[in-house]
């Protein structure tokens, strides 16, 4: 049997010989199973002052619309807080309270909770966010439901009833001794949301809680989050990690996004950071640093493919799928340098796929391709890579020894940014 | 050599920072200077004199404690006031302090139409043609434009209410006696004049503007470590409001309190201004009142959309479509369109409605301040930043002014 939040708590608490106690201030309940029991009920005195009594559900019996104690109530002590530890409390952490809607990939606001009712046990079934949830929390159900009815028999507001399921609720109570968000069980639903909407999600959320819930993630989920978002907002959320995790992400991150962050910061902040980091990483990092923000060489990433001449197509698709591929966030692209490192030809995946295997690279590849001058300003770029319909342009210096490579999905961000602003 | 530019370096770096979290305060300060603000002002001192102008100083002091109080708690917890209502007393409580909130804002946006109106009926436009182009600006501009932009306008904005700063000169005010008077504060116990004293004091903060400042600061992400900067930032909106609040109290002293006219409205002051200190005059003050209006004309409705939909979790936000937040969208587009409606009445009487708006505002505004002083106090949702012994004496003590001010205003007008 179900029933809600808002009529529990107009039931009675009687004790043993039936006399009226109170009424129900609040439940606790433990999130280890799929639909929580409530392990709690309490009852609050005093007004300015309060005190709590805390009843543990093994000394209730809920039955008839009222809760009855087992136990005399001299057994029990009144407390000033009652939130223990591992528990949530329903009207301090999930009613009223923002919670992620891990199914519709939003987060909403908890208008009621929907319970169910089995033996002696309630358990959190449903939480309710609809209109209707509103309108009972304010004890107007009497007199709008007949209202709504008399207009419209079948109107939505009537039927369709906006629960979310709780295992497709994530609470965002902090836990005040861990400073952590209590993950739901069997929480698997916030990985399966694309790091997108993860982010448009956290943007939702106050300061702590967003905090709070990217800890949570795994690291690979941490920086696809990081790379969607404004620095400002990268800039807030990183100073929120310790620092070991962040030279963590900062060296699993894309070599571009790593130095637009570390650039973000003050000096002495990112050189904390590149000292933590492996020293291949943070040489490469500390090359990208030095280039103007938005010029080709601020925009490149170290990470691409290196091919060389005297490969025969079948040897170049080998080393791809065995050592570049890790790496590399691009592979559009292959780029083929002499022994200078200088570019003297581009062959793409395309091509690389239809040609013969036996094919040598010097015959097949692209001689002389596009490439961009690590000075070259945003707008030559942009330009560039217009004109020559690619993904992804090398990026070469005075000497066409190559630096790195800028991909289309970077230069866009900034566009986007220049031209529609920030959020 | 190195220690110097060091220290040139952070101080630049400070500057900077500072420049970059300038706004929600300023903007806040400003915009309560609106429509309603400045008629409550001139009438001040055209009828008064320089005897109220004292009032400047306590007007000034109580802002700078509301909005820092909004600032701190922005910045410490990261959310909206309407968040912490809701999540702290409840559905029942934050559904009729939004209501109120709702009532009260579209008076507002009614009263800030009829300034848009009042002001460009001076240059001869009727207001059947300038109410509805207003009202599309501020749709268009609240429809098309970004945070960052609107916010660049509104602090330009700002700077146009010196126009009142200009005309105060203009006045050629005997400043040995605006001097005296700051110093030496005529003190009447006369119902009168104690009406209109808190009368000013209530004006200087709407229900609203808690809000809003708070809201701003969150949404520039000012955290604890910003707080002094934001201060700072408050504090010079304060000030600024504070300096335009004197001049134009100073200007109607000066010319039309000698002259012995009685004031009702804002217009009312400009147009009795023209005869007495020459047309320039009545320009800058009617221009001064189309800037203030318009200004307040574009936050208000937008506001209150947002901050309903969030205490009562509709979603909201200009980026989503109608059907993702058809609540937001009707609220907004309704306030805009009675206030507007409103105006273009003809016969509707104005006047009671302002006085009507100002009562509504003195009824919500000590809910308004009950509930953030109490948040504020509460050391689980601030964390070690609750409020010190002076700030809320301050707070409890503008409370029971507003209170008093809003049974004297009962008195008035039944």
């Amino acid at each position: 049997m179900f029933t809600f939040y808002t009529e529990v708590i107009k039931q009675d608490v009687v004790d043993r010989h039936g006399r009226f106690l109170g009424r129900p201030f609040d439940f606790t309940a433990k999130l280890d199973e799929a639909y929580p029991r409530l392990t709690s009920l309490i009852i609050s005195k005093g007004f300015l002052r309060k005190k709590y009594y805390v009843i543990p559900w093994s000394d209730l019996h809920h039955a008839g619309g009222q809760f009855q104690l087992k136990v005399p109530l001299e057994s029990l002590t009144t407390v000033k807080t009652y939130r223990e530890g591992a528990e949530v409390t329903l009207r301090k952490n999930i009613l009223d309270q923002q919670v992620v809607d891990t199914f519709n990939r939003k987060v909403v606001r908890v208008n009621d909770i929907h319970l169910l009712e089995v033996d002696n046990d309630l358990r959190i079934a449903h939480v309710d966010v609809g209109i209707r949830g509103l309108v009972r929390r304010l004890n107007w159900e009497r007199f709008i439901d007949p209202v709504v009815r008399f207009f419209h028999r079948h109107a939505s507001y009537l039927t369709a009833e906006k629960f979310i399921s709780w295992k497709y609720v994530q609470p965002l109570s902090i836990q005040p001794i861990t400073g952590k968000i209590q993950l739901n069980v069997g929480q698997d639903q916030l990985k399966a949301i694309p790091p997108p909407d993860l982010s448009e999600m956290l943007m939702e959320l106050d300061t702590y809680q967003r905090a709070a819930l990217f800890k949570t993630l795994d690291p690979q989920s941490q920086i696809d989050i990081l790379t969607e978002l404004d620095m400002k907002w990268q800039r807030d959320l990183v100073d929120e990690l310790d620092p070991r995790t962040t030279a963590d992400l900062l060296e699993r991150m894309p070599a571009d996004e790593a130095t637009d962050l570390l650039g973000s910061m003050p000096p002495r902040e990112s050189g904390r950071f590149l000292d933590m980091l492996s020293p291949k990483k943070a040489r490469e990092l500390t090359d990208l640093l030095k280039h103007e923000v938005h010029s080709a060489g601020g925009l490149m990433t170290k990470e691409y493919i290196t091919l060389k001449e005297e490969m025969t197509v079948n040897d170049a698709l080998d080393y791809i799928r065995n050592t570049e591929l890790k790496k590399a966030e691009t592979i559009h692209n292959g780029y083929i340098i002499d022994e200078d490192s200088k570019l003297i030809g581009m062959i793409s995946l395309r091509k690389l796929l239809l040609e013969s295997p036996g094919a040598k690279l010097s015959e097949v590849m692209l001689k002389k391709p596009p490439s961009l001058y690590v000075k070259a300003p945003l707008r030559e770029v942009a330009e560039l890579m217009a004109k020559y319909n690619l993904f992804a342009m090398p990026v070469v210096n005075e000497e066409r020894v190559m630096e790195g490579i800028i991909t289309i999905d970077d230069v866009l961000a900034v566009i986007v940014d220049e031209v529609w602003g920030g959020r | 050599m190195t220690e110097e530019k060091k220290t040139k370096n952070g101080r630049w770096r400070n500057l900077i920072l500072f420049l970059s979290l300038l706004g929600p305060g300023i903007i806040t300060a400003n915009v309560d200077n609106d429509a309603g603000g400045i008629a409550t002002y001139s009438i001040a001192g055209a009828h008064f004199g320089y005897d109220l102008l004292w009032a400047v100083v306590p007007v000034v002091f109580v802002l700078i404690v509301v909005q820092e109080m909004s600032a701190r708690m922005g910045a410490v917890t990261g959310k909206g006031l309407a968040d912490l209502i809701r999540e702290n007393f409840g559905a029942k409580i934050a559904f009729y302090a939004m209501s109120a909130l709702l009532f009260s804002n579209i008076g507002n946006t009614v009263s800030e139409f009829s300034g848009v109106a009042a002001s460009l009926e001076i240059f001869g436009i009727s207001k059947y043609i300038s109410v509805p182009i207003a009202a599309l600006l501020v749709w268009l501009l609240v429809v098309k434009g970004n945070f960052k932009t609107v916010e660049k306008v509104f602090l330009v904005l700002c700077l146009f209410y010196f126009s009142y700063v200009v005309s105060g000169f203009f006045a050629k005010p005997d400043w040995n006696e605006v001097a005296l008077r700051m110093v030496e504060p005529k003190f009447r116990f006369d119902p009168k004049y104690l009406y209109m004293l808190v009368g000013i004091i209530g004006t200087t903060i709407a229900p609203w503007q808690l809000f809003f400042m708070q809201s701003s600061v969150v949404e520039k992400g000012i955290g604890v470590e910003n707080l002094k900067h934001s201060r700072f930032d408050s504090l010079i909106g304060c000030i600024m409001a504070g300096v335009v609040i004197f001049f134009i109290i100073v200007a109607c002293a000066a010319t039309i309190h000698p002259a012995g006219i009685k004031i009702k409205t804002a217009a009312d002051a400009a147009l009795a201004l023209e005869p007495l200190a020459g047309t320039h005059f009545k320009i800058l003050f009617s221009f001064g009142l189309l800037n203030a209006s318009l200004f307040a004309a574009v936050v208000l409705p937008l506001s209150v959309a947002y901050y309903v939909c969030e205490g009562l979790g509709f979603e909201a936000g200009i980026n989503k479509k109608f059907s993702e937040a058809p609540q937001f969208y009707t609220i907004f587009t309704a306030t805009i369109i009675i206030g507007m409606g409103l105006v273009l009445i003809p016969a509707f009487p104005l006047f009671k409605m302002m006085v009507l708006t100002q009562v509504v505002n003195g009824v919500v505004l000590p809910f308004m301040l009950i509930f953030m002083v109490r948040l504020i106090n509460r050391n689980e949702i601030m964390c070690g930043f609750t409020n010190g012994k002076i700030w809320n004496f301050v707070s409890w003590f503008t409370i029971a002014a507003v209170i008093a001010l809003t049974i004297l205003m009962f008195g008035e007008f039944f």
